[in-house]
This record gives C-alpha cells, sequence and structure tokens, in this order.
C-alpha cells in the first residue's frame, strides 16, 4: 500500500505534526453537530485507512504514537477552554490507538475502541454549548460554581469529564489497559510512557473540574439541565461502561 | 547609609497611625468581643462600613435575598422598607413617567441578588439603542483612554505584588502570606510547639532574619549590602524596601494599612500584645508591627526578584511604565486574570496574551473594547426593561439620554444605600415590638421585702433565666455589669500569673490571692496518667513507639465521651482530684504584715537553699541560722562566726553561698523591695470596699429593704472541644467567669465594718440580709451557690427554697432554650429539657453548646419595671438603673462608658461576623486549628480567625442573629439623658455617627424619644408604636 495512505492515517490517527490539522480545523467549526460528527468521525477514517493499508505497522510508530500522546496531554494540563480540552485529549486518545495496530494481534476491535474514546467528548461538547447558553463560554474560571449554580449539569459534567480520561469502569480505561498489556513485552518504556500520558489525563481533568465546579454562584440564577435529561445521561454512561467492559473486558 | 533616628521614629509612628484601622485581637483564652471596624468609629456608621469593607474586601450588610427572607418572616415590615424608598426618592428630581418608587421597591422584594450591572464603557446612549433594538454606535476607545483609568486602579490603593498578581497571575500575595503565618506561628508560639524558633528574645524581625531562607538573605544583602549587620533594624529594611519599591513617601501610610489589612488577624493580634505591657509573652518575645511590615515588604522584595520575568514590572514606577506603554496589554491582562472577563473571548485574550503580540493585542483590545461596551448595554437594557411592565417599557424606550442618565445613576446610588434601608427597616420593627410591650408604669409599692434578691450580669443570657426566676416565686432581681464594679487582678491557687477579672478597657490596681487552708495533696493517679499522656502527644517519637501501647486508652476515652458523654464525664470528674475550699485574701496588708509575709516566704527559700547547697537535713537547720543567712544576705550583717563555724563554711565558702542566695534564690534587698511593692497590691482598703458596694447598690437602684438574701450571680459557660469557650465567659469580667467577683463583692458587702460605714452613707442593710456569691452556668442554666460555709446559721432552714426555686428557673429556662439549638426537640418538658442542655456541656462534638450573646439587640437602662412583663427571649442587655438615685448623673456615666460601650463591641461583632462570615468572622469551627495557644486558623495556615464562628451566627447557613445595631433605651428625664450621653465622649461619637440607636424614655413626662439622623423624634409606645413615623421632634416645645 502506498505511503499516501499511512500518511493520511498519520493524519487521521494524529500523529505530530500531522495532528495539527485537526487542531487547526476543530476550533474553526462552530456549530455543534458539526463538532461532534467530527470527532465521531475522525478516528473511524483513521483506523479504516490503518485497516486498507493492510500492512504490518512498524514498532517505531508506536513510539511516535507515545510522544505525541503525551504531548497533547501534557498540553491539557494548562487549557482552561472546555472545546480546547476535548480538542487536545482526543488527539492524545487517538494517538494510543496506534498501539493496539502495532502490538495487537487482532485488530477487529479497534473501531469499537475509537468510538468508545468519542463518544465521552461528544457529551462533553454538547455540556459545553449548555455552558456557553448559561455563562456566554465554556472557560474555566468563567463559568464556575457549577456545583452550586446548576447541581445536575455540573455531575454530568464531572462524570464526563472522568470518563474522557479513562477512570475505570469507563471503556477508554479498558483501551489504555489493552495499549499497555500488549506493549509491556515488546517495548516497556512505552508502555511507561502510557501510563505517564494517563497521569496528564487526570492531572488536566483535575484542574478542569476545579476551574468549573469550584467557586461562588454567580448572581444571576442559572438554569439546570432537568432530572430527565441527567438519568439520560446516567444511563448512556452505564451503557458505555457495560459496552466496554463486555467488550473490552477479555485481556489476551 | 543608615536612616537617621529621626527617621526611624518617622517610619515607626507611619506604621502605627497605619495600623489604627485595624482591630485588636486578644489571645482566646481570654476571648474578647471587639467590633472590628472599631477603628474607624470615629465615621459616621455608614462610612466606615464603606471603608471598612474596601480595605478588608468584605461585605457590611447581608445579600438582599436574605433580607427578603426576613421581610417574609415578618421581621422587617412592609411599611418601614417603603419608607426608606420614600426618604430616597425625596431626594432626587422625578423622571417623567418613571414611578421610581415602585421600581425600587421591586427591586427591594422581588429582585433576589442580582445587582444592576455596573458599566464601564456602555453610556445611556448605547443603553438607550439596544432598548430600541438597535446596536450602540460605533465610538473606537483609544488605549491611550484607558491609561488613566488603569494607573487608578492599580498603582494606588494595591501593593506592587497585588498588582503584578493581577497582571500576570504569580501568585506572590498567596505566597507571602503563607510565609508569614508560618513565620508568625513559629515566632509567637506560647508553648504549644514542643521545638522553639531559636533567639526568640532577640525581637520578631531579627529571630526571622536568623532563620530566614537564602532567597530572603539574597535581598538582604542586595538591599542593605552597605549596612553591617549589628545594625540591621526593622525601620532600616522598611526604609530600603519601600524606596526599592519606588512608592513615594506620601503613600507610605496607605501602603502600610494594606500590608496590614492583607492578614489583619495576626497583625490585630501583635498590635494588642505590643501594647499589652503585662503580658508575659511579649516581655520574653518582644514583637510589634514594625517588624511584622519589616517581614512583609523583605518577603515581597524577595517573591517579586524571583518573579520577574522579561517585560514584567517589578516596582510602582514601572507599573506605572508599562501601563503607559501598553495600555492594550494591560487592560486586557487586567480583565484576563479579574472577575469580569468578557467570556466570549477569553479563550482568543489567553491565546494572544500568550504570544505577546503587540499589534495582535491591540487589535484585540479594539474588538474587545467594542463587545464589552454591547455586553454592558444589553445587560443594562436587560435589567431595565425587566423592571418596567406594560406601557411602562414604551416609556422607557423613550426616554430621553440624560433621563435616563439620571435613572442609571438613582439605580447605581440606590444600591449603594440599599443595604441601610433595609438595615434601618430591620432595627424599626425591633425598636416597635419593644415599645410595643414596655411598661410605663412605675412598680407598685411592696407590703414585705422579696424572699430573695439577685443580681445578674447584664448579659443577655440573663435576661431569660431572671425572668423565669421571677415567676417561680418573690424574686427580685437587678442586671449590673458581670464584674459587680470591682476591677481586680486574680491570681488563682495554684496558679503563678494574673488574671484581670475587669473589662479590657480597665487596669486593675488591686489584687485578690486565693489560698486554702487544706494541705496540698499530691496527684491522684488520673490526674498524673493525663499529664504523661499530654507530654507524650507532644514527643516526635511518640507515634512510632507508643500507638500500639496506649492506643487503646485513648479508644476508651473517645467511645466514652462520644456514645455517653454525660455519664463518662460524671465518672471522669470522681476520678479526678477536686479543688480544695478556697478563701480570697482581700484585705489590704499593713506593713507590718506584708514584712512579715516577705520574711516567712524568704526563710522557706532558705531552708530549703540551706537543704540543697549545704545538704542539711532540715531538722538540724534552727531559727538563728536562718535569721542570720537572711541578714547577712540582706547586707545588713555579716554572717556571725559561730554561724560559720556550724556551717563549715571558711570565707570563701560563706561568699560563695552568700552570692547564690543572692543571685539563684534571690535573697536580695533590690528583690525585696519588689516583693513589698506586690504585696502592696494585695487587697483593697476599707474605704476601697466600702466605695466599690456602695457604687454597686447604688448603680443598680438598690438602696434599701434588702432580703435575706442577696444573690451575686456571676456567670460562665461548660464545654468541651471548643476553642471559643472564653466567648461564652464574661466579657466584663475579662473573658473569665464572675464568680471570683461575685465572690469579692459578697465577702467585702459581708463585713459588718463596712456596713457600718454603709450605713453612715444612708444604706442601711438589715442585719439578716446576706450576700452570697453563686454562679450560672448559662450552657445549663444552673445555678450554684458557693461559700455557704460562711451563711449564718438563721438562713440554713430557707436554703432548700432558695436551691428549689433556683432549680425550677434553670429547668424552664432550659426549656425555653433547647428547641432552638436541637431542631429536633419542638416541646420537651423542663427536666429532659435541662438534660439535654446538660449533655450540650460535656459533649465533645457539640459545635454549638449554646448560642451564647447571639441574636442580642437591645440594651436597657433602668428599672426592672420597664421590661418586666415583656419577654425579650434572650435579646437584650438589662442594666438596673434608678434615676431618682442619680442626681448628678455620674452613676448614668459610669453606665454608659464601661458596659454600652462593651454591649456596642458584643453588638457590632455579631453583626460583622454575620453579614460577612468569611472575612470578618471565623468561618466554621469544623476547619479550625489552634494557633499557638493563642488563636485559631481555618485549616493549618491561613490569617488568625478573629470574630465569632459560622455556628454562633448562622443557622443552616442563615442568619440567626439579626443584624442591627444596638438599641439602647436610658430611663430617665430627658435632659438628664442628653447631658450623661454629652459627657461621655466615646458614647457621643458612637450615638452622633449612628454606630447604636438611642432612645430615652423619660418616666417624669411618661414620653419616649428616639434619636435619628442627628434630630430627636418623639415615639409613642404601647399599641400606637407600630405604625408610628418619625415625624414630631422631640421634647415637645
Amino acid at each position: 500500500m502506498s505511503d499516501l495512505t499511512w500518511l493520511a492515517a498519520a493524519l487521521f490517527l494524529p500523529l505530530f505534526p500531522f495532528s495539527m490539522l485537526l487542531n487547526q480545523v476543530m476550533p474553526r467549526i462552530r456549530r455543534p453537530w458539526q463538532r461532534i460528527v467530527l470527532l465521531l468521525a475522525w478516528p473511524q477514517v483513521g483506523i479504516a485507512l490503518v485497516t486498507v493499508a493492510n500492512g504490518t505497522v512498524p514498532t517505531w510508530v508506536a513510539a511516535w504514537a507515545v510522544a505525541t500522546a503525551a504531548l497533547y496531554g501534557f498540553r491539557a494540563i494548562v487549557v482552561r477552554d472546555l472545546g480546547l480540552w476535548i480538542q487536545f485529549i482526543g488527539t492524545s486518545t487517538w494517538a494510543l490507538l496506534w498501539l493496539l495496530a502495532v502490538f495487537a494481534s487482532d485488530t477487529g476491535l479497534l473501531p469499537m475502541h475509537a468510538l468508545a474514546s468519542s463518544l465521552p467528548l461528544v457529551i462533553l461538547t454538547l455540556v459545553g454549548v449548555g455552558l456557553e447558553r448559561r455563562f456566554g463560554a465554556a472557560y474555566a474560571g468563567v463559568s464556575r460554581g457549577l456545583a452550586q449554580a446548576s447541581p445536575r449539569l455540573a455531575a454530568v459534567f464531572v462524570v464526563s469529564v472522568l470518563v474522557a480520561v479513562a477512570t475505570p469502569p469507563a471503556p477508554g480505561f479498558f483501551t489504555l489497559l489493552a495499549a499497555i498489556i500488549y506493549a509491556m513485552p515488546a517495548a516497556p518504556v512505552v508502555a511507561g510512557v502510557v501510563t505517564v500520558t494517563w497521569l496528564f489525563w487526570a492531572w488536566s481533568a483535575a484542574r478542569l473540574v476545579q476551574g468549573f465546579i469550584v467557586g461562588t454562584v454567580e448572581t444571576r440564577p442559572q438554569s439546570d439541565i432537568g432530572p430527565a435529561q441527567a438519568w439520560l445521561f446516567g444511563l448512556f454512561v452505564a451503557a458505555l461502561s457495560a459496552q466496554g467492559l463486555l467488550l473490552f473486558g477479555k485481556m489476551p | 547609609m543608615t536612616p537617621t533616628l529621626g527617621q526611624h521614629l518617622q517610619i515607626r509612628s507611619m506604621i502605627y497611625v497605619a495600623g489604627e484601622p485595624i482591630p485588636y485581637f486578644w489571645p482566646m483564652r481570654s476571648f474578647i468581643h471587639h467590633n472590628p471596624l472599631h477603628g474607624l468609629e470615629q465615621l459616621p456608621f455608614v462610612k466606615a462600613v464603606a471603608k471598612g469593607t474596601q480595605l478588608f474586601e468584605a461585605k457590611g450588610f447581608l445579600r438582599r435575598s436574605q433580607y427578603q427572607a426576613l421581610l417574609a418572616d415578618g421581621r422587617i415590615r412592609q411599611e418601614a422598607l417603603d419608607e426608606e424608598v420614600d426618604r430616597f426618592v425625596a431626594r432626587y428630581p422625578e423622571i417623567p413617567g418613571i414611578d421610581l418608587r415602585t421600581w425600587l421597591l421591586r427591586i427591594l422584594r422581588e429582585r433576589g441578588d442580582a445587582t444592576f450591572p455596573q458599566a464601564t464603557l456602555a453610556d445611556a446612549d448605547d443603553v438607550l439603542a439596544v432598548m430600541n433594538g438597535g446596536v450602540p454606535v460605533e465610538r473606537p476607545i483609544e488605549p491611550g483612554q484607558v491609561v488613566d483609568g488603569l494607573k487608578g486602579r492599580l498603582t494606588s490603593g494595591l501593593t506592587v505584588y497585588e498588582t503584578v498578581d493581577r497582571l500576570y497571575d504569580t501568585g506572590i500575595g498567596n505566597e507571602l502570606d503563607e510565609r508569614l503565618v508560618k513565620a508568625c506561628l513559629d515566632f509567637f508560639d506560647e508553648g504549644q510547639s514542643v521545638w522553639d524558633m531559636p533567639q526568640r528574645q532577640e525581637g520578631f524581625f531579627r529571630a526571622w532574619v536568623n532563620v530566614a531562607g537564602r532567597d530572603v538573605t539574597k535581598t538582604l544583602r542586595l538591599l542593605l549590602g552597605d549596612i553591617p549587620h549589628a545594625e540591621l533594624t526593622a525601620e532600616t529594611v522598611i526604609d530600603r524596601a519601600m524606596r526599592a519599591l519606588e512608592v513615594p513617601e506620601s503613600q507610605w501610610v496607605e501602603y502600610f494599612t494594606r500590608e496590614l489589612a492583607r492578614l489583619h488577624g495576626w497583625a490585630g493580634f501583635i498590635r494588642w500584645r505590643a501594647g499589652a505591657s503585662h503580658y508575659h509573652w511579649s516581655k520574653r518575645h518582644p514583637g510589634d508591627q514594625v517588624d511584622f511590615v519589616a517581614v512583609r515588604l523583605l518577603l515581597s522584595l524577595t517573591l517579586l526578584r524571583k518573579r520577574r520575568g522579561r517585560h514584567r514590572p517589578g516596582t510602582l514606577r514601572e507599573i506605572a511604565e508599562t501601563i503607559s506603554d501598553n495600555p492594550a496589554e494591560i487592560y486586557l491582562r487586567l480583565a484576563f486574570h479579574g472577575d469580569d472577563l468578557l467570556p466570549a473571548l477569553a479563550q482568543r485574550v489567553e491565546r494572544e496574551l500568550a504570544r505577546g503580540d503587540r499589534k495582535r493585542l491591540l487589535g484585540l483590545f479594539t474588538d474587545y473594547v467594542d463587545q464589552l461596551r454591547r455586553h454592558e448595554a444589553q445587560q443594562s437594557a436587560a435589567f431595565l426593561t425587566s423592571l418596567a411592565s406594560g406601557p411602562e417599557l414604551q416609556v422607557l424606550r423613550r426616554l430621553s439620554p440624560d433621563d435616563l442618565r439620571q435613572l442609571l445613576k438613582i439605580l447605581l446610588a440606590f444600591e449603594q444605600r440599599e443595604g441601610m434601608a433595609w438595615l434601618r427597616s430591620l432595627e424599626r420593627h425591633a425598636i416597635d415590638r419593644l415599645l410595643a410591650g414596655i411598661n410605663l408604669e412605675p412598680a407598685a409599692p411592696r407590703e414585705k421585702r422579696p424572699f430573695a434578691q439577685a443580681m445578674f450580669c447584664i448579659d443577655t443570657r440573663s435576661e431569660r433565666i431572671r425572668r423565669h426566676l421571677e415567676s417561680v416565686g418573690d424574686y427580685q432581681t437587678y442586671g449590673i455589669a458581670g464584674f459587680f464594679g470591682v476591677p481586680l487582678s486574680f491570681m488563682e491557687l495554684g496558679k503563678g500569673s494574673e488574671n484581670h477579672l475587669c473589662p479590657v478597657l480597665l487596669t486593675p490596681k488591686n489584687l485578690v490571692l486565693e489560698m486554702t487552708t487544706e494541705t496540698t495533696q499530691t496527684l491522684t493517679g488520673l490526674t498524673a496518667l493525663e499529664k504523661v499522656l499530654h507530654e507524650l502527644k507532644e514527643s516526635v517519637l511518640t507515634p512510632f513507639v507508643t500507638v500500639e501501647a496506649i492506643g487503646l486508652l485513648f479508644g476508651f476515652d473517645m467511645i466514652g465521651k462520644t456514645l455517653a458523654p454525660a455519664v463518662y464525664q460524671r465518672l471522669r470528674k470522681r476520678l479526678h482530684e477536686h479543688k480544695p475550699r478556697t478563701h480570697l485574701l482581700l484585705d489590704k496588708l499593713n506593713r507590718e504584715q506584708a514584712d512579715s509575709i516577705l520574711r516567712a516566704a524568704q526563710r522557706a527559700i532558705i531552708v530549703k537553699a540551706v537543704e540543697q547547697e549545704l545538704q542539711f537535713e532540715p531538722e538540724r537547720i534552727t531559727d538563728d541560722m536562718i535569721r542570720g543567712l537572711r541578714e547577712a544576705a540582706m547586707g545588713h550583717e555579716p554572717i556571725p562566726a559561730p554561724l560559720a563555724a556550724e556551717l563549715k563554711l571558711d570565707d570563701a565558702g560563706q561568699a560563695a553561698l552568700l552570692e547564690r542566695l543572692r543571685t539563684g534564690y534571690r535573697i536580695n534587698p533590690a528583690f525585696a523591695r519588689l516583693q513589698m511593692e506586690r504585696l502592696g497590691r494585695i487587697g483593697f482598703s476599707l474605704e476601697e470596699q466600702t466605695r466599690f458596694v456602695l457604687q454597686a447598690l447604688m448603680s443598680i437602684g438598690l438602696n434599701r429593704d434588702f432580703s435575706r438574701f442577696i444573690l451575686l450571680v456571676g456567670h460562665g459557660s461548660t464545654s468541651d472541644n471548643n476553642p471559643f469557650e472564653s466567648a461564652l465567659d464574661c466579657g466584663a469580667c475579662g473573658g473569665s467567669h464572675g464568680l471570683v467577683s461575685a465572690r469579692v463583692l459578697a465577702q467585702m458587702a459581708n463585713k459588718p465594718e463596712i456596713r457600718r460605714r454603709l450605713k453612715q452613707k444612708g444604706i442601711d442593710i438589715a442585719d439578716d440580709a446576706w450576700f452570697v456569691p453563686a454562679m450560672h452556668n448559662t450552657t445549663t442554666d444552673q445555678i450554684d451557690l458557693f461559700d455557704l460555709e460562711l451563711l449564718p446559721p438563721s438562713h440554713l432552714v430557707y436554703l432548700d427554697r432558695l436551691r428549689s426555686g433556683l432549680g425550677a428557673a434553670a429547668r424552664l429556662c432550659a426549656q425555653e432554650r433547647l428547641p432552638s439549638l436541637q431542631a429536633s426537640v419542638r416541646e420537651a418538658n423542663p427536666t429532659t429539657a435541662f438534660r439535654g442542655t446538660q449533655r450540650n456541656a460535656v459533649d465533645w462534638s457539640q459545635v454549638r453548646p449554646e448560642w451564647g450573646l447571639s441574636r442580642n439587640a437591645y440594651f436597657v437602662i433602668g428599672r426592672r419595671s420597664l421590661t418586666e412583663s415583656l419577654g425579650l427571649d434572650g435579646r437584650a442587655f438589662l442594666h438596673s438603673y434608678d434615676y431618682r438615685l442619680d442626681p448628678r448623673q455620674r452613676l448614668l456615666e459610669n453606665i454608659l462608658t464601661g458596659p454600652l460601650v462593651v454591649g456596642q463591641w458584643i453588638n457590632m461583632e455579631h453583626y460583622f461576623s454575620t453579614v460577612d462570615n468569611e472575612r470578618f468572622g471565623s468561618g466554621s469551627k469544623v476547619y479550625h486549628n489552634v494557633a499557638g495557644r493563642f488563636g485559631v486558623m481555618t485549616g493549618n495556615v491561613s490569617d488568625l480567625r478573629t470574630g465569632l464562628p459560622s455556628q454562633t451566627v448562622l443557622k443552616d447557613g442563615q442568619p440567626y442573629h439579626e443584624p442591627m445595631r444596638l438599641i439602647t433605651v436610658i430611663e430617665a428625664p430627658f435632659a438628664a439623658a442628653q447631658r450623661a450621653v454629652d459627657s461621655v465622649v466615646a458614647v457621643k461619637r458612637l450615638v452622633r455617627n449612628g454606630w447604636i440607636r438611642l432612645l430615652v424614655i423619660d418616666p417624669e413626662t411618661a414620653t419616649i424619644c428616639q434619636y435619628d439622623s442627628g434630630q430627636w423624634y418623639r415615639r409613642p409606645h404601647g399599641a400606637a408604636a407600630a405604625n408610628a413615623t418619625l415625624e414630631e421632634l422631640c421634647p415637645p416645645s
């Protein structure tokens, strides 16, 4: 298969510096539904290209992938804008899918892994819409005091962030675990960098949550999401977790 | 060059002046309620609150929603609020078509906490355009136009590092505070730490410099390299630091105030400590606010130096230059790191600031101010249109720009005055309630004397117990300051230090000693064990070796006091040694007696010295030996030869022994003189005792018809695990309990010689009248009688009835109080309620053993008949006073000078702790940690928490205490009351500046006058009080 296919795959399962394209395109897309489509479709295109390429992915790609993942994970630590955070965590997560392509014996579940990593980001995008409507922007420090102002929205936000950074039993956790387990025998350093990247995700998640949830209530009254919406979200997360356990729970 | 002495003194005086607005903070062992804005009492209340809230970054009034809750609850009347709005509206010209009164009332009643948006860029034209569906006219704002505004915000009223933090989010202020708090904890520690800071005797600044980190040392070297270390003083550092920061000298005082206000708890404690000449720790480890400021400035310079980045200013001049050179960037930085960033542009601002490209920043600035102006116009328009309804909307849209400008100005002005409107309405209701129930009829003459008379402290908690005591039998009660008018210094049995039992405004001259005739007992086993365990807890090694060994002991204790605190405490009490019966030495010693005591003390010391130095057995030490050594040590004569031979000492040995006696054991003329002076302080002369008893009785109007029992009831509280325990004790007794003062006055008043002298002055106390000291425990309401062994035998038969009455009153009082403490208890019988309050007193998990002085509202100076039939819910300070016995108002002046001022402090402390518990109060007790044994902090490093904890003034997050100014009522002829107030400067200032609300009830004419806004107005009482307005002047012509 041609080098062009691999190049294209590096764009869509983003490897630095090709990841810059995704991070230039995303901010320019204003409408939420377009962003959602992008979040769902982008890594799927990358996986499809890897599948079509039908060749063995060289091991050195794994090093490149974890370096990209670590870079964007680290960069996400100081991000305050929710949209930007979603971008960087998405880039970081999708880069790690290369490890499964390199080391896993069966790559049939790759699309499901990609979907499992995209869905929390989709929910966060919707949360961001809610925050923009209430506060004018989904920006940590501006949209603060959420726990007091809109507790249900705050709960949805926190859970979504935790799911996005692969907190068990979120499906992303199993993706990460698989990447570490597969990489460990062949490239233990790579496995180590994956855990460090995970640490960066958790750190950035804590800072982000702190910037939104904690703080005094704004004097303007804020509306909260309805109980039905909150329950629906809860069911969705439960389903996502169940999917993760069922599909990815079997370790090699 | 080293600053001159004159410059040193100038800096010291600047800092002392700068510290004036910072309130004192007394050690919590003797908690003193104080007005946190005491330093601003020279200003009218409104202005002081505005200034104080700006200085301490706090709120001066409740939130609107909280006032609305009080309105809904009926504690504010709508009519009073209407009146306040009418008064405000009357000051402004009408705006055609706008019903301002209705609009303002709509804001007050319906708006929640939403405030009118403050516009910085949008003007009336912009708002008008938006209201009419358009957009503000294009009006580009040049960066140069914002320079003056930025300089005003950033170069005055803030310290240099605060400005740098606001522009660059450097966090210098927080780190500086943390390091300074740690330094204060180390230096000012009073025995809590096991490891001391070294060289504390050199003073705070020098001791800290000796152990400061390398970064500070480097700053010192850069700042003061030319000055020898020996000449390093706090003043020198301050002088150099302020010049290094390039702050003009004209701004130094303001700068110092800002520095002190940042940690006003610590600053207040250090201020108090520096002035407390009698304070033991202050003498040992001196430190004042000059040291404090020096440490702060040195730390700020150090951190500014470390955080110095490219293009980042580090001095005031550089800040001003940066503003002039890059106003666009500074404007955006201030918005980004502040609280008012435009959300839609937040990410873009962050990105461009990180880039630092000047051209792009300029472009962003233009976009930002344009969008901000629109945003502000939209917010203002939305607020205005939400106030208007129906046809008013059309009128609003058609207003001229000038009228709209006026309207906006009025709304902003109203918001600033809104707090006072609510406050006055709340006070109005409280005044109306008081006047509706007050009784102007004098008490009917009694046929016989009451069974007992009781003098209680004026504390608000006494109101309830007095009311119940009067209801259960023939009791007559009086109110008097808790120290009973006898300022004294007290040395408790077994303690070596003195305690001042009087208001902090006074310095006592007389010392009272507590002594016992019983032999001192050895420690009981339990007490010894407790001492060992306490010492083990302070050891660093304990956790590693003793947890497994003795952890279980602590477990028993924890389980016992958690699951069954009352029972467990009773058991523990039985195991502790009891304090022996004591006597108070309060008669003045004559010279012979003092000399005799001194000799006896020296004798005991010489016996010990001979035992230890010469290994003599006590049986071999004779009186002649002791006398001879004493005279030799005092320099009167050499050691007699036979004595020297008996002691087996040669010349050198004699000299050494004498030197040891003089220096080590302090048997020398100088120390003897000092001790004689101290002994001279002991006790009161007969004239003093007579004067105090006379004054106490006359001040409350008790000069005849004395009962068989006259109880002097001091008060105190009991609680466990409560650093604020002293706050619940008697403020008039310096934060201690009032039992000692009660015992002292009782002992004086029971002396035949004193009674004889009182009779000569016109007060004939019946022979069978006996003054009995008692203690009212305000946590349980129990009243215990003391010194009963001195009671005449004839009174013993009545003791049972007395105890019965006191017990009944206590139980009824507990029944009234308990539901407010425990929501689950709606109705309890008196006995169950009493048990409940006793449990509160010993429960270590109880964060609210009692409400203390919460909900205090009134200070009534007058006869009991005024308030006897009015239940005041424990909200009134009641000071008995009979104007007929005070023709020259001297007694009234004393009451105003002392008790009223203390009452005002208590009231203001509660007020500000309620309106802003985080800044003026102490926050939640749950997060408190004791600091140095004199205060509490929140968490492990914070400012000292002054003020009251949330559990004292809030309930379920809402105000329990109703924050209002003290409503003071004086029962006296109007002219006499006016004269008395005018002659006490402090009180006159409080009244004129609106810190207290004053009413005078003239019993001769049955008129009530209220002072308000510089005028006296007539007030009706009874049923007519509720709807009365302030119109008629007083006194009526």
